[in-house]
């Protein structure tokens, strides 16, 4: 029997490819991603190019593009990326370990739910940059201050999403752990953490995208490097061209940091069979 | 072989005079009353009754995973107050671990399993046709498939007595006759006790040597039937068939 969305017609169902196929097909992939963007670059060079907009305030792509060269030779562009870059894993590590950890423990327990998860749930939409006021009279203005803001950010983001993907876990299963006799380490390894380990990951996607958003606004605050001091400073001294060199370059990271994930996560979760759009 | 050895002939006795559901506002429910049956080593006992009487609900009881109940339920004479590997269940939905691959699954029953219990693991799934699956995960199996796993990791610790609930619904008739041969050499070579739910007269027959049925609100146990094993005698057949369907029908 033909399944039954083949069956309305509009699925092609895939089967496994030739090498060369395989080569092709993802050439393809790339190329329909790549139409977007150079639809938009197209729009960007006549609007720039023809002067449809003060060149003050749109440069032209290839003005970008020469500047992103120039900051790379004489290496300020990797002290930058290189800063923001540490400051990000920085505040993922510190926000995130204890986030699993914590929002596996609340999830197991009702009692430590009782305790802790009302006051969670009353910080968690509290904005992190409202905690920027706080930290900083705390913390001052180095380093610490803004590693601490990111791990906050992300502290809150991987909690919610590991503590309700510990209750989403099939009852059924735990019968199970129950029928055989699983102490709490057999159940929280064998079942709990894999069956959270998606859900895990849809968390850390979610914060590394906050992340990227927390970390320019902490760096434009203070800061004497970084992407966000980058344009900031383009900002204070007129520099437009710096200021979309930092957005491109943000953009560029935050999208290989999404697919990094992406990879991880589908190398670790094979046993998913999930639904991947007609 | 590793098997034989571990497996220890014992009879299930139940004694459930009242199995309730606790409602939020200390109301309680009546879920079951008055379910008295008795299963000895090397017998099953199907238990039949419309969808929705409370099948799965007696086998969550037998196997200690709810004890919201009066009553006692002894294996050997000894109660069973919580899981403790004497009962085993094979669910309907299996239950197997998605995560995990055949073999995993099997091998999920010991917390460290020595180089024995993978052996012993593998012996079964290879006994149930599984060889090439091995390092399957549940999502590439069929549903006969999935059966026979979640019955290896059942066996896998020999339990005492083994409950199946409805083992062969949703099977086509082919799967079935093949689970149905499996299951019955189990519990021919090791006289292990089976308590079967059911709602298919002919899976009763296959499977049991005898029946009780479930029925009424709240449902009770009534109309216990000896059929013995029937071995293609039709005359036999069709007067037990009779009997099954008359009293499935009585409340």
């Amino acid at each position: 029997m033909k399944p039954f969305a083949e069956t309305l017609g509009y699925v092609r169902y895939r089967k496994p490819l030739e090498r060369n196929k395989m080569v092709q097909s993802k050439l393809a992939q790339w190329t329909r991603a790549l139409w977007l963007p150079f639809g938009i670059l197209a729009v960007w060079f006549i609007a720039a190019d023809f002067a449809l907009v003060p060149r003050a305030l749109l440069p032209r792509p290839f003005d970008v593009v020469a500047r992103i060269f120039a900051l790379l030779a004489n290496g300020e562009l990797e002290r930058h990326i290189f800063a923001s870059g540490t400051r990000l894993l920085e505040g993922l590590l510190l926000g995130g370990l204890p986030a699993v950890v914590l929002g596996i423990l609340v999830g197991m327990s009702r009692q430590l739910e009782d305790y802790v998860a009302p006051t969670l749930r009353f910080l968690t939409p509290v904005p992190v940059l409202a905690w920027m006021p706080l930290v900083i009279l705390f913390l001052g203005v180095d380093e610490a201050a803004k590693v601490a803001l990111l791990a906050i950010g992300v502290f809150f983001v991987m909690y919610s999403a590991t503590a309700g993907a510990v209750r989403s876990v099939d009852i059924r299963y735990i019968e199970v752990t129950r029928l055989y006799r699983k102490g709490l380490k057999q159940t929280v390894s064998r079942v709990i953490l894999p069956a959270c380990t998606p859900a895990i990951f849809d968390g850390l996607r979610s914060a590394v995208a906050l992340s990227w958003i927390i970390l320019v606004a902490v760096e434009i605050v203070a800061s004497r490097n970084g992407l966000g001091w980058l344009l900031w400073d383009a900002r204070t001294f007129g520099r437009t061209v710096d200021a979309y060199v930092a957005m491109v370059v943000v953009g560029a990271l935050g999208l290989i940091s999404d697919s990094l994930i992406g990879c991880i996560r589908t190398r670790i979760v094979t046993w998913r069979n999930d639904f991947r759009g007609f | 072989m590793i098997v034989e050895e571990q497996f220890k002939k014992s009879g299930l006795k139940a004694h459930i005079a009242e199995k309730w559901w606790q409602g939020t506002d200390d109301r309680r429910e009546i879920a079951l009353r008055n379910v008295e049956f008795e299963v000895s080593a090397g017998t099953s006992l199907a238990i039949m009754g419309p969808s929705g009487v409370g099948k799965t609900t007696l086998l969550r009881v037998l196997a200690g995973l709810d004890r919201q109940f009066t009553g006692s339920v002894t294996v050997n004479g000894e109660p069973i107050e919580q899981p403790d590997g004497k009962v085993q269940v094979v669910f309907q939905d299996n239950r197997l671990f998605d995560w995990m691959t055949v073999r995993e699954n099997v091998l999920f029953v010991w917390d460290t399993p020595s180089p024995k219990d993978r052996e012993l693991a593998d012996e079964w799934l290879v006994r149930f046709g599984l060889t090439n699956r091995l390092e399957a995960y549940p999502r590439d199996l069929s549903e006969g498939q999935k059966k026979r796993v979640a019955l290896a990791r059942a066996l896998a610790q020999p339990p005492h007595i083994l409950l199946l609930d409805e083992p062969l619904a949703g099977l086509d008739v082919q799967t079935a006759e093949k689970i149905t041969a499996d299951i019955q050499r189990v519990q021919k070579e090791y006289g292990l006790a089976c308590v079967v739910t059911t709602h298919d007269v002919m899976e009763t027959i296959a499977l049991c040597q005898s029946v009780i049925f479930l029925g009424g609100s709240p449902a009770s146990a009534y109309g216990l039937f000896e059929f013995g094993h029937i071995n293609g005698n039709t005359e036999e057949l069709a007067a037990a068939i009779k009997t099954i369907k008359a009293r499935l029908g009585a409340r």
